[in-house]
């Protein structure tokens, strides 16, 4: 299987709004369709579709910090599989393509991540791939770094 | 136009501005009713598909204290008939709903569109059975054509002959 990110374009963007979570899981991220949107209004961010062996399987974008006076840091700030994808590994995937993706920019050092405390998969999956637990912010979101 | 509308268009004002960064916010937070809901989903697809398309024009609805609503109207692409231009999207969020800013909003859209200077006709759509959009782009001089196979009815504004 091999896993690809690429950009959201006017031909896959109708494709990438139309990717479904579980009931359950709606709750805790912004819809595909507003993060497009937020992001036409800002370079820093970069959504991206991903693809495992050429079909659609969910989407992401990673945000440059330097939006936030945070210079020389990134943040994830959406990751989500389609609901009929879940469960094959793709979300792991896709976060290592991404940190790829912001490693290759050079000059990063390190890259943020955030969670409800209560998921025990997101924690696990984050504290795999050397994310450290920081904090639980305002919106009572745990807060996870990677220092590159 | 209900005489308590006429009454409020005398000091409620309403404004088309271009969506940037500092609006989108306002935008996102937009309400409808529940029955309303399909609509609210469409307000982001919209300006997520505008990004894409440069003839897609979105402009938030503003009174003067704000935003209180979303319309996007497209210009022909290249596939289109020349002269085709098309209102999409409108919606105005339930708390300011009742207050003529809908047809403000759609009579200020047509006179944006004029000035693109091409303009042949100008095309809506909502649901056969939504009795506030037929009345209010009836209102606007809009004619209806009849239901398409995707189930809505079309409307079509033509500029005066004369």
């Amino acid at each position: 299987m091999e896993l690809q990110l690429k950009a959201v374009t006017r031909q896959n963007f109708d494709d990438i709004t139309d990717l479904r979570l579980l009931d359950h899981q709606r709750d805790y991220i912004a819809s595909n369709a507003y993060s497009i949107a937020q992001a036409s209004f800002y370079p820093e961010m970069q959504p991206r579709g991903i693809y495992a062996d050429g079909e659609l399987v969910g989407f992401l974008m990673y945000v440059d910090l330097k939006l936030e006076g945070q210079p020389g840091e990134f943040g994830v700030w959406r990751l989500m599989v389609d609901l009929l994808h879940q469960g094959k590994g793709y979300g792991r995937k896709a976060l290592q393509m991404a940190l790829a993706e912001i490693r290759a920019r050079g000059g990063v050092r390190k890259v943020w991540i955030s969670y409800q405390p209560d998921n025990a998969r997101d924690k696990e999956l984050y504290a795999s791939m050397g994310f450290v637990e920081t904090d639980v912010d305002e919106d009572g979101e745990m807060n996870a770094v990677l220092e590159l | 136009m209900r005489p308590y509308q006429r009454f409020l268009r005398k000091w409620i004002t309403t404004n088309l501005h271009v969506i940037t960064k500092e609006n989108f916010t306002d935008i996102a937070e937009l309400e409808l009713h529940e029955h309303q809901q399909d609509h609210a989903a469409s307000t982001m697809y919209a300006i997520a598909e505008a990004s894409f398309h440069p003839n897609y024009h979105c402009r938030a609805i503003a009174d003067k204290d704000g935003v209180v609503g979303f319309l996007m109207y497209a210009a022909p692409g290249a596939d289109d008939e020349p002269g085709d231009y098309a209102i999409y999207h409108l919606m105005v969020d339930r708390r300011f709903q009742g207050r003529g800013h809908g047809r403000r909003a759609v009579e200020l859209a047509l006179a944006e569109i004029q000035k693109h200077g091409d303009v042949q006709r100008i095309w809506t759509s909502y649901g056969p059975d939504n009795a506030v959009a037929k009345e209010l782009y009836a209102a606007c001089s809009f004619i209806e054509a009849g239901v398409e196979e995707d189930g809505e009815m079309y409307a079509v504004w033509s500029p005066d002959p004369y």
